[in-house]
């Protein structure tokens, strides 16, 4: 047993931030947060981390209730960026630590380890007023995780970070979850979700609207799409698709020609065609929509407001 | 896993660091320096003073004493008289004495002095001796005799002050009561009797401390007020600027995420209090130093040395001292941290910190009005606001009796005042942005923590 986030309300004054939210994260997963600015992500991360409290619902960690246990095993990673400007990278880390109650020779290896992973060795001795927005990111990131938290919680972690760093920092969690650190993440970027999470959640208006493996969340929308190739180029593909009635138009992508497939329609009826015609097929794939599809269908026109 | 350690509670994680931050900092070496060579400067000042007074002192004023008409009944006896008014001279404490040596005209070095017969008239003293006067030979010369029926007593130098003239009288009366005595026909034993001299003794009814715990009291009181006042300000503003700093760099939900915000908050006023408390023990350590080293604080206070100076300050001023001071230091340091809560900017920093600075000055000057009349109703009302407490009771509280319930009834009320504003720390630490007073209350009236941004 993980994090169980159970039935969690939390409002400000008339704004009801979040309605009712339930999650699981079963230990040892990276598991996705996904929503548009506003949609109630930093206000749950923040209910697990104990800095806000619920109005309603229950949540825990391995059964205990989280204001027992957020300081000691939890990390955290706020959406709002902040070190104390003043100081070095070492100090600050070594600072942080302590106030998550470690500390001695084995935390100023950890730093030094730290340091030279994610590539910030020539700014150790540097005060972070000096650095780039991006390496100071990676402190954060450091600061949130030297005291060995069970659970790892990262508010946007990738936003603002070149793709070197992003990599970086991908590697860097996937090398933590093997070791057993369980990782909630937020983003609004479906690559990220793709690639690292076993799980997730889509949030809008304060509500999880689906929830379940990344497949299961692809699958939600019932949709399918067929994506076809053939020999022959642009022509040949669209008129084979185009002598079906019942497909619609079909888009053009990088991975070929895409369309829809109506409820009802057998694809299959589409690749013995081909075959019939003795084309020859270079791609058939009958696939759900990417997440980025699904994610624009649910939310609709909410997301292009962020 | 030897290799990690527990760290210590999270709010003494918070004070170190403020600590080190603080004492690392040049504003706050400067400060130190500054305020050290500002002390040794300022003990110059007795030694100088010494040092003019000393010079005075090496000049001793010969004061030429003549007999005018009918002075002595005895056929004019000069040396009888300078006699006499060394003796009344002797009677002014040594402190204040000035430093006088009568001569009778056969001792002086001028012969236009020693030829003026004795019962010399005044016309006739004034145009021998003025001349010598005003020309420095002679430094002065005082007259006695009688004129129409009546002592007369004239004083003669190049300048003459105010208090030289008291110090004549004071030196003359008795001298005159005697000769009076002597006219009127009183025997040597009667004038004996009637000049033993009357003993007086000051009483106070509601006495709180003896002589030397009154002195102590006062300099404690001055001591607290100015030391409150300086720490309050100076101090309360690197925690007010400490708050707003976290609030704009963001760095404080990384804080609150690792520890409560009332923790950080105690280990932010205790830090910067304890880097305060640093900085008043170099400059007190200096002080005293340097007032031992040149043996001020002996003369100011018989004292045989440094040691036994805080043994002499009585238990319950030294009690209430400490009491005050830190109940002073806490309410002014969080009340600091909640208003600057207010702010998100640094630019905001100087009105969210108006209020407290205005309550600070305001209590300072309410307890040095409550210095001469400590149980005035203004004194009253103004040790039991909060706000006021630790300079004005303690003010009052050192000067005069004070109901137990007063004191512990401004104690309650000043506890609860920083528990209020420490809720305020907590409930507006997250909003960045500017709070406004209505809302900064609402929150408080509710007890709202931490609402989002």
């Amino acid at each position: 047993m993980g994090l169980a986030v159970r039935e969690v309300s939390k409002s400000f004054g008339d704004i009801a931030a979040v309605r009712k939210v339930s999650l699981d994260v079963p230990p040892g997963m990276i598991y996705g947060l996904i929503g548009p600015n506003g949609a109630g992500k930093t206000t749950t991360m923040r209910m697990i981390m104990t800095i806000l409290n619920p109005d309603r619902g229950e949540i825990t960690w391995k059964g205990q209730p989280v204001r027992k246990v957020a300081s000691r095993y939890f990390g955290y990673l706020p959406e709002e960026r902040g070190l104390y400007p003043n100081m070095t990278i070492r100090e600050q880390l070594r600072f942080f630590a302590a106030l998550h109650g470690i500390s001695g020779p084995g935390v100023d290896r950890e730093i030094d380890e730290w340091i030279a992973r994610l590539d910030l060795t020539e700014h150790a001795t540097k005060k972070v007023e000096e650095l780039s927005k991006g390496n100071a990111q990676k402190v954060q990131f450091v600061a949130a995780l030297l005291h060995h938290p069970e659970l790892l919680i990262l508010d946007e972690p990738f936003s603002g970070l070149d793709p070197v760093n992003v990599r970086l920092l991908k590697e860097a969690l996937v090398s933590l979850a093997t070791q057993g650190t369980t990782i909630l993440f937020s983003t609004h970027r479906m690559e990220h979700v793709e690639e690292l999470c076993q799980r997730m959640a889509l949030i809008r208006g304060g509500q999880i609207v689906v929830e379940g493996t990344v497949d299961e969340v692809r699958r939600s929308t019932g949709r399918m799409l067929l994506r076809l190739q053939v020999d022959g180029g642009r022509d040949g593909t669209v008129e084979l698709l185009r002598s079906f009635a019942e497909l619609p138009a079909p888009r053009h992508t990088p991975a070929g020609w895409e369309v829809e497939v109506p409820a009802g329609f057998d694809p299959q009826q589409v690749l013995r065609q081909a075959v019939a015609t003795g084309a020859t097929v270079t791609r058939f794939e009958v696939t759900p929509p990417s997440l980025e599809d699904v994610y624009i269908t649910i939310m609709g026109g909410e997301a292009g407001n962020e | 896993m030897s290799e990690f350690k527990t760290a210590p509670a999270s709010w003494w994680v918070v004070a170190s660091r403020e600590f080190r931050q603080l004492v690392h900092n040049r504003a706050y070496i400067i400060t130190t320096i500054i305020g050290l060579l500002l002390l040794i400067g300022l003990s110059f000042v007795p030694a100088l003073i010494d040092y003019l007074a000393s010079r005075d002192a090496a000049d001793p004023v010969e004061v030429v004493v003549i007999t005018g008409p009918e002075w002595q009944p005895e056929a004019g006896e000069p040396r009888a008289l300078v006699q006499e008014l060394t003796q009344a001279l002797g009677s002014i404490p040594a402190a204040f004495r000035p430093s006088w040596h009568f001569v009778s005209p056969a001792e002086s070095q001028e012969s236009a002095v020693r030829s003026l017969p004795p019962g010399a008239d005044w016309a006739r003293t004034q145009a021998q001796l003025d001349p010598l006067v005003k020309e420095g030979r002679i430094d002065a010369y005082i007259w006695i005799g009688k004129e129409e029926g009546s002592l007369k007593v004239r004083f003669t130098r190049k300048e003459v002050s105010n208090t030289e003239i008291g110090f004549v009288r004071a030196v003359v009366e008795p001298v005159a009561a005697l000769y009076r005595a002597r006219e009127a026909g009183l025997s040597p034993e009667q004038i004996a009797t009637i000049s033993v001299p009357t003993l007086v003794e000051g009483r106070d009814v509601s006495p709180r401390f003896s002589d030397r715990a009154q002195v102590f009291s006062e300099i404690l009181t001055y001591f607290l007020l100015i030391a409150l006042y300086m720490a309050a300000i100076l101090y309360g503003n690197m925690i007010a600027m400490g708050v707003v700093q976290e609030k704009s760099s963001r760095v404080v939900e990384m804080l609150v995420s690792a520890a409560r915000p009332i923790h950080i908050l105690i280990g932010k006023v205790l830090g910067i209090g304890l880097a305060g408390l640093l900085q008043f023990g170099i400059w007190t350590a200096g002080g005293l130093v340097i007032t031992l080293s040149s043996g001020q604080l002996q003369r100011l206070l018989p004292l045989e040395n440094g040691a036994s100076l805080l043994a002499a300050i009585p238990l319950p001023i030294l009690l209430y001292f400490t009491l005050f001071f830190l109940l002073g230091y806490f309410l002014y340091a969080v009340l600091n941290a909640g208003f600057a809560s207010m702010a998100s900017r640094v630019e905001e920093m100087n009105a969210v910190m108006f209020p407290t600075i205005t309550l600070i000055i305001i209590a300072y000057f309410l307890a040095f009005s409550s210095f001469t009349r400590s149980d005035n109703l203004l004194a009253v009302i103004g040790s039991l606001i909060p706000f006021f407490t630790p300079m004005v009771m303690f003010t009052r509280v050192i000067l005069t009796p004070v109901p137990a319930w007063q004191v512990a009834l401004s104690i309650v009320l000043t506890l609860l005042t920083i528990l209020l504003a420490a809720r305020l720390y907590h409930a507006n630490i997250l909003r960045f942005r500017r709070v406004s007073w209505k809302e900064a209350w609402r929150a408080l009236r509710n007890g709202e923590k931490l609402p989002g941004v």
